[in-house]
């Protein structure tokens, strides 16, 4: 009877410290659960970080871009343009500004890099799904150059206000399927203008005043001006079914490295 | 003699009992007590933690996309971030610009002790080109 009760007392205390132990293992299972989950979080949060920075960081160059630059892209259903002045006269101040944006970056935050140098010679512009590039050959100078990688799309559009009448006008072109339209007009309103179909791997051009190119040369649009006292308000750039175009800096500005965390993001700035 | 001996025996088993009992009552209680802080810890809510700080990049964004952080005026800012910040949650944003002195805008003078921190950056340029940096911090009241 009394080795019965004693077998009872030891199954009971078994009893209590298994069920004990298995409390204590719902907790160590539950704690280690979370400790992943918690992991799990602290890498959102890290992306996250990249990610609110990545955004600010482009959304402040394209301030800057739209404070300082003075060129204008215009977007339609049909069409991307940039229009700005040749010679452009905001370049210093664009420069100097995306510079002292660059220091003041890096200078607070070690893990971002802002790449410039091609972005303050030639500001470079990306239209986007195109990968056609504007670019400037030499920033604040007088000549443009719109450069696809392929053709895919319908044709170049080329609009200029000369400060000089127009007194010339040269059209020199070989016969495709490519739509070429130019329209430069001096300020008495006097212009040399057409719309035209053009093979763009070939030479085409029109000169006008001796002095004001647009050539269509190997695929590539190029718009230059000779002579000092020659300017003018352009507006070139693309005929295409654009749905979703858009358009950003031409080369990968913004790297954000968290190294020892294993999280790094390159970007460029879209500018529309 | 006999009875001598049993109430001996009666006694060590009482004391056996005891430390029997004592032991127990030790082991149950650390297992349970283990059990307890490994289940308090687990209670510490990381997706929260991780939703405080989503609460403040975006009340940093809303600051930023309406213009409020463009005008750098501490009486501005704090009447917008009052007013968009959920009711639940403080903030406090410390505003550095080039060329300038810092500031901070905050909803509340007492910072916690005891309680989780979110913490963010916004980088901003204003509409006159001053380049600026906004970190915030915020916490559930």
């Amino acid at each position: 009877m009394r080795k019965s009760k004693s077998k009872k007392g030891v199954l009971f205390s078994l009893g209590l410290t298994f069920l004990s132990l298995l409390i204590l293992s719902l907790a160590v299972l539950i704690f280690h659960s979370t400790q992943g989950s918690e992991s799990i979080a602290s890498k959102i949060a890290i992306i996250d970080r990249v990610y609110e920075l990545d955004v600010s960081i482009g959304q402040s160059l394209k301030d800057i871009f739209q404070i300082k630059s003075g060129i204008v892209i215009n977007i339609t259903n049909t069409s991307v343009y940039f229009q700005e002045a040749l010679p452009n006269t905001n370049a210093d101040s664009f420069n100097a500004s995306m510079k002292s944006f660059k220091s003041f970056i890096e200078l607070n935050m070690s893990y971002v890099n802002i790449t410039l140098n091609e972005t303050l010679d030639d500001l470079p512009l990306k239209v986007m799904p195109y990968d056609i590039t504007y670019r400037h050959a030499g920033f604040g100078g007088k000549n443009i150059e719109i450069v696809p990688n392929t053709i895919n799309f319908n044709g170049y559009s080329v609009f200029m206000r000369l400060n000089k009448n127009v007194s010339s006008c040269n059209w020199n072109i070989q016969e495709g399927s490519f739509n070429f339209s130019v329209e430069i007009i001096g300020p008495n309103g006097d212009s040399c203008s057409n719309s035209v179909y053009i093979e763009p791997s070939g030479v085409n051009s029109v000169i006008v005043n001796g002095n004001v190119n647009v050539y269509v040369d190997d695929n590539i649009l190029q718009i230059s001006i000779d002579g000092s006292d020659t300017n003018a308000e352009i507006k070139a750039g693309i005929i295409a079914n654009t749905n979703n175009a858009y358009v950003e800096y031409g080369n990968p500005v913004i790297m954000i490295s968290f190294g020892e965390l294993g999280v790094s993001k390159a970007s460029n700035s879209r500018l529309t | 003699m006999k009875n001598q001996l049993l109430n001996l025996q009666s006694g060590k088993r009482g004391f056996v009992f005891s430390l029997d009992v004592i032991i127990a009552i030790f082991v149950v209680t650390s297992i349970l007590a283990a059990s307890t802080f490994y289940i308090a810890k687990a209670g510490e809510d990381s997706v929260s933690n991780l939703q405080a700080i989503k609460v403040g990049s975006d009340i940093a964004a809303v600051l930023d996309y309406d213009g409020t952080l463009d005008t750098l005026n501490v009486d501005i800012i704090e009447v917008e971030l009052n007013r968009v910040l959920p009711i639940n949650n403080h903030m406090m944003i410390r505003i550095e610009c080039s060329g300038q002195d810092s500031f901070v805008v905050e909803t509340t003078d007492i910072y916690p002790n005891d309680r989780f921190i979110g913490t963010g950056k916004r980088v901003f340029v204003t509409n006159t080109g001053i380049n600026c940096i906004a970190n915030f911090e915020i916490w559930l009241r």
